[in-house]
């Protein structure tokens, strides 16, 4: 299974649990500036009155063309993919996590192979989703495991470039323990913090410290497993 | 913490001569300019804004939420499709090779 999942490449998610016991349909779609404007009209004041979140006061509308620009530049192949809940009927498409990628980076467990770096990572809270203007989504609906269908979309897309799984990703100091923790559940190591960063700016400038997460190859691999019961 | 508001706002008043606490105009500079600038100068502003991650802001600025702004569509939101991979072409070209050779055995 690992070796199709590798060669073959693996689906994105297309459901997810919910209060109600039910699945909903979401799909992963490739980020546009209407999904990153709406998150920013509607969900990031939401998460702004939040101080206790590692994503409170970002600004998706400076990062998303500022990874754009640097992926490109660097050459590190940038994407940004949104997950959303679909409704067909009234054509409409609910951004519940937004996820910013560098697609070509050097593996932290090995510098000579390429992986997929999360450069930023953000999931709506229950309270922007049940007050949707005129599409509010009722509490039993909200999709749970936002944080893993998210990550998942990485590992995905790892898999799917030819990176083998290989996902690192920087725990915001913000999360302290209980993020490092949440990373470590989904299978993810820990770099030491006397550990050497790949060649690159951010050995410089964003040296380890203790909080840059990776995934190796059969980590993802099983990662990506325990989510195929949504694909 | 990622790299503070203001120093995306100090960037683009120091190489896009922006007014750094219009918000908006800010963000209009790193969607319209900034693409647009020579590439050492994008190095530039990329070096000071990866050197400044994890600092703290050197002042307050207020965001800006817009307004009014639409749910996206579903059709404009279309779901990623999973790329050709290396079993794929593979297959593909098997299918090609099995195909000349059939044209050929008909000749």
């Amino acid at each position: 299974m690992g070796i199709l999942r590798k060669q073959r490449g693996v689906s994105f998610v297309r459901r997810a649990p919910t209060k109600s016991g039910q699945d909903v349909p979401i799909h992963v779609a490739k980020m546009t500036f209407a999904h990153v404007r709406w998150w920013h009209s509607h969900v990031q004041p939401i998460i702004d009155r939040d101080p206790s979140r590692s994503d409170n006061g970002w600004n998706w509308l400076l990062y998303v063309p500022f990874a754009e620009v640097t992926g490109t530049v660097l050459i590190r192949k940038p994407v940004g993919y949104t997950v959303g809940l679909t409704d067909p009927e009234r054509d409409r498409f609910v951004p519940c996590a937004l996820v910013q990628l560098l697609g070509r980076v050097p593996a932290l467990d090995d510098h000579d192979r390429d992986g997929v770096f999360v450069w930023f990572l953000s999931t709506a809270p229950d309270a922007a989703l049940t007050t949707v203007e005129d599409h509010p989504i009722p509490v039993d609906h909200i999709p749970r495991r936002l944080g893993t269908i998210a990550l998942d979309v990485a590992v995905t897309q790892s898999l799917n470039e030819r990176r083998f799984g290989r996902t690192a990703l920087y725990a915001d100091e913000r999360g302290g323990e209980v993020l490092l923790q949440w990373y470590r559940r989904r299978g993810m190591t820990v770099l030491p913090d006397e550990a050497k960063l790949p060649p690159g700016p951010r050995r410089l400038l964003k040296p380890s410290d203790g909080r840059y997460c990776y995934y190796t190859v059969p980590a993802a691999v099983e990662a990506s497993k325990e989510l195929d019961s949504l694909r | 913490m990622p790299t503070p508001t203001t120093a995306f706002a100090n960037a683009a008043a120091n190489y896009g001569e922006v007014d750094p606490d219009d918000i908006e105009a800010v963000q209009n500079w790193f969607a319209e300019e900034l693409p647009t600038l020579p590439v050492d100068v994008i190095e530039q502003v990329i070096r000071d804004l990866l050197a400044q991650d994890g600092a703290a802001a050197d002042r307050e600025i207020t965001p800006i939420y817009p307004k009014g702004v639409p749910l996206p569509s579903l059709r404009s939101s279309p779901p990623v499709a999973l790329p050709l991979l290396a079993e794929d072409w593979r297959r593909l070209l098997q299918r090609l090779a099995a195909r000349l050779g059939r044209k050929r055995s008909n000749e």
